[in-house]
């Protein structure tokens, strides 16, 4: 697969061009996107939390899912934006560096998991053995995820 | 002895330079203080939104207190560590930047505003622990007013941090 023609369109958007001709538009990108990724740990750990047993225990973690889900989509949303935001200041880097992939896939699963997988465990309200596991796996998947991204942004691969 | 000698002894000291020239040092230490930073905003601002009555309104304040607030403070102490070792590979270049100074102002006004928070706005009568509005979902304007302060001067503070490493 020929990525050039792709990260030479990328490269040469007029919102990349802005970005990289302004000193203070990629870290306010950059803070959003943190900001996005905060959103989306603070709401899956009060989700992830409940059904362990460890957190918040007034309410179902379907009544916390529930009223949470807006705010998790908003830093999904965030995430995903200013994600391709960043992506599009320095494409060509992006594409040599041998994180991003991963960083990419580990995102994709953990979003389907949380709407998939542990949007079921949140309906077990008695959170069995299994819905415990998924939580656990829900936390793990962000955290890989978190781990990817610096993995990216130090360029370590 | 100026505050800038002391940030450029702190530089110097052996222990920033041994931080400085290993290899993992930087790359563990921001790696920790980007982990902290999700579980301590993102829990703060699950009860932030609580407060102003944007998310889990049937949830009584007592219960982020008692059940989420030791993760945010654990949170917090492992942020205030990798910040504070950071600081030492790099004391000069944050003394002397703005954004760094207005991060560290930020997290005091913060914590002056939680400070008041437990301390005043959510004091329960003699005898309780928590406040009568515990339970309630619209809650007083004084503990609204303290859930978009810290949303504010929080996300303020990252903003802030992030604006240190592009020499602001």
């Amino acid at each position: 697969m020929n990525l050039q023609p792709f990260l030479e369109w990328t490269r040469d958007m007029p919102v990349a061009v802005t970005i990289r001709h302004s000193g203070w538009m990629l870290p306010a990108i950059e803070s959003a996107h943190l900001l996005g990724y905060a959103g989306i740990i603070g709401t899956v750990v009060a989700i992830d939390f409940r059904i362990l047993n460890i957190g918040l225990r007034r309410q179902t973690a379907e009544q916390i899912a529930a009223q949470l889900a807006p705010w998790t989509a908003a830093s999904l949303g965030l995430s995903v934006v200013t994600g391709a935001l960043l992506f599009s200041y320095k494409p060509f880097q992006f594409a040599k560096n041998g994180a991003f992939p991963y960083k990419l896939t580990l995102a994709a699963m953990a979003i389907v998991f949380h709407y998939a997988a542990l949007r079921w465990a949140v309906r077990t309200n008695s959170a069995p053995p299994p819905a415990k596991f998924l939580a656990a796996c829900s936390l793990t998947l962000w955290l890989a995820v978190a781990l990817a991204g610096m993995a990216v942004s130090l360029e370590l691969f | 002895m100026t505050s800038l000698h002391l940030a450029r002894s702190l530089e110097r000291s052996a222990f920033s330079a041994a931080l400085r020239d290993s290899n993992w040092g930087f790359a563990i230490l921001i790696t920790v203080h980007v982990l902290a930073l999700g579980m301590f905003l993102g829990t703060v601002m699950v009860v932030d939104l609580r407060l102003i009555r944007r998310a889990v309104i049937g949830t009584p304040i007592s219960d982020y207190v008692g059940r989420l607030l030791p993760w945010t403070r654990g949170a917090f102490a492992a942020l205030a560590v990798s910040g504070l070792l950071l600081f030492c590979t790099e004391a000069v270049k944050c003394y002397e930047s703005t954004a760094f100074r207005l991060k560290i102002a930020l997290i005091l006004v913060a914590g002056v505003n939680i400070w008041i928070f437990h301390r005043k706005t959510y004091r329960g009568s003699p005898g309780q622990d928590s406040a009568p509005w515990d339970e309630s979902a619209i809650l007083p304007v004084r503990a609204r007013l303290a859930g978009i302060l810290s949303l504010l001067l929080w996300i303020g503070a990252l903003t802030a941090g992030r604006a240190v490493g592009y020499n602001y």
